[in-house]
């Protein structure tokens, strides 16, 4: 049993089911409210889902049962009395640590829990960088998206700021450095200056096979980092049918793979040509091959957004999930080479999360 | 003391319908508010203390804002926006 956790503009959807007997919506939570980012940490079963109403502001909550209640995650606001308000939470991700988790929001906010979601501090090494007055948001706010622990080790994290850039720590979370070394923001004039930290960053992930190894999805480019993220190079190109898009993928056996949903460009962030793909690469971004077989191959202009792409498992039995604005969920099972809708009437998807054998 | 009637959500997790509060001000009141039901800390007011921009106040049936003044029987009522085409 496969479940799909989808957080659309009007609720939690979880999808339930496997591919050869379909999925149904098995939980509808928050109706009519926008659920930006849901998620299950895999060691507690606890689901945490990031509510984005319009009227009362971000929120965190979780739950132990989906039959019961919904508890408010206490904590995750700024500082009473400060200049700034939360104004959205994009993304909750386990952390290494037992009990611990990370959540990012905007305004380029980073949040921790030692308790497993329960209760939430603000880390201020973040909050307090020396640069942050320099930071500036992209279209989506300034929002913190990603983040990336290091396999074993807790005192190693990586965050994607839009349009900040990528920004590490090794020391648990109390100092910060920029790491954008060789990213080319071609939004930018021509003639600029170099630039530190003006990177929009749609995504990037770690390979657990290799943790030095790293994939992203730039605003213009996907770019590999052989170093930890220290420095990147671009990669994408032959097979690709465009540059832009916003998540990312791999497969955590394989540190030469990884995955990758084009969209046309910034002026036009839609699937190229109206054919609906995942793009694959198993030689470190060389080459890239589409996986479309059971995708949607004509009139089909779909967006995907950052948060709603996801895997589960590794290898052959790699399972990997997509939403789109459509109200689609399309999910693959065998490593991105059949494909099947588990849902297509859904609200516009913003966050897609998969767990396998539930 | 005045009265804030809420609804909806609020009310859910208030638990009440009307909450008594201290404050010669909207501002106050609302403050006030969150000391007296913590489940609402930040639903009305965000950390700067600045209301919420889709909520709108009333009081004794007259549109206010936060430096509205308020007497012992003032009646403020918070109320989401009605929203649509968009959402």
């Amino acid at each position: 049993m496969t479940e799909i956790m989808v957080g659309t503009k009007k609720g939690l959807f979880v999808l339930r089911g496997d591919c050869d007997e379909g999925f149904a919506v098995t939980t509808r939570a928050f109706a009519g409210e926008p659920v930006d980012f849901a998620v299950r940490d895999p060691r507690t079963g606890r689901v945490f889902a990031a509510g984005g109403s319009p009227f009362y502001g971000p929120k965190l909550w979780w739950t132990d049962d989906f039959d019961g209640d919904w508890t408010q995650a206490e904590g995750v606001a700024l500082p009473d009395g400060g200049e700034q308000a939360l104004a959205r939470l994009w993304v909750v991700t386990p952390g290494e640590q037992e009990g611990v988790l990370y959540a990012g929001g905007d305004p380029a906010v980073l949040f921790s829990s030692a308790d497993d979601g329960r209760t939430w501090a603000l880390e201020q090494g973040i909050f307090s960088h020396d640069t942050r007055s320099e930071w500036q948001p992209g279209g989506g706010g300034l929002c913190l998206h990603t983040i990336v622990p290091w396999p074993g080790d807790p005192d190693r994290l990586s965050v994607g700021i839009s349009a900040v850039g990528v920004m590490h720590t090794t020391d648990g979370g109390a100092t910060w450095r920029h790491s954008n070394h060789g990213i080319e923001p071609r939004y930018l004039p021509d003639d600029h200056d170099d630039v530190e930290h003006q990177h929009c960053v749609h995504c990037f992930r770690r390979s657990a096979a290799d943790p030095n190894r790293m994939f992203m999805q730039f605003h213009g480019g996907i770019y590999r980092s052989d170093d930890a993220g220290d420095s990147w190079q671009e990669v994408g190109g032959a097979g690709l049918p465009a540059d832009f898009g916003f998540p990312l993928a791999v497969d955590p056996a394989d540190p030469d793979s990884a995955f990758v949903i084009p969209l046309t460009a910034d002026v036009d962030r839609v699937t190229p040509g109206g054919r609906v793909a995942v793009y694959e690469t198993r030689d470190g971004g060389a080459s890239w091959v589409a996986r479309g077989n059971g995708l949607p191959d004509h009139d089909a202009y779909l967006t995907v957004l950052r948060e709603a792409f996801d895997t589960a498992g590794h290898g052959p039995q790699l399972t990997l999930a997509f939403g789109a604005t459509s109200g689609h969920v399309f999910i693959s099972e065998d490593a991105a080479n059949s494909w099947v809708c588990a849902a297509e009437h859904l609200p516009p998807v913003y966050s897609v999360r998969v767990l396998r054998d539930t | 003391m005045a009265a804030i009637r809420l609804s909806g959500q609020l009310r859910q997790l208030a638990g009440q319908a009307s909450v008594a509060v201290d404050g010669t001000t909207v501002a106050q009141a609302l403050v006030d508010l969150q000391h007296r039901v913590p489940a609402l800390h930040g639903w009305i007011l965000d950390e700067r203390s600045v209301v919420r921009p889709h909520l709108n106040l009333f009081v004794d049936g007259r549109q206010a804002d936060v430096a509205t003044a308020l007497n012992e029987t003032s009646e403020l009522y918070v109320l989401p926006s009605i929203t649509g085409g968009s959402h």
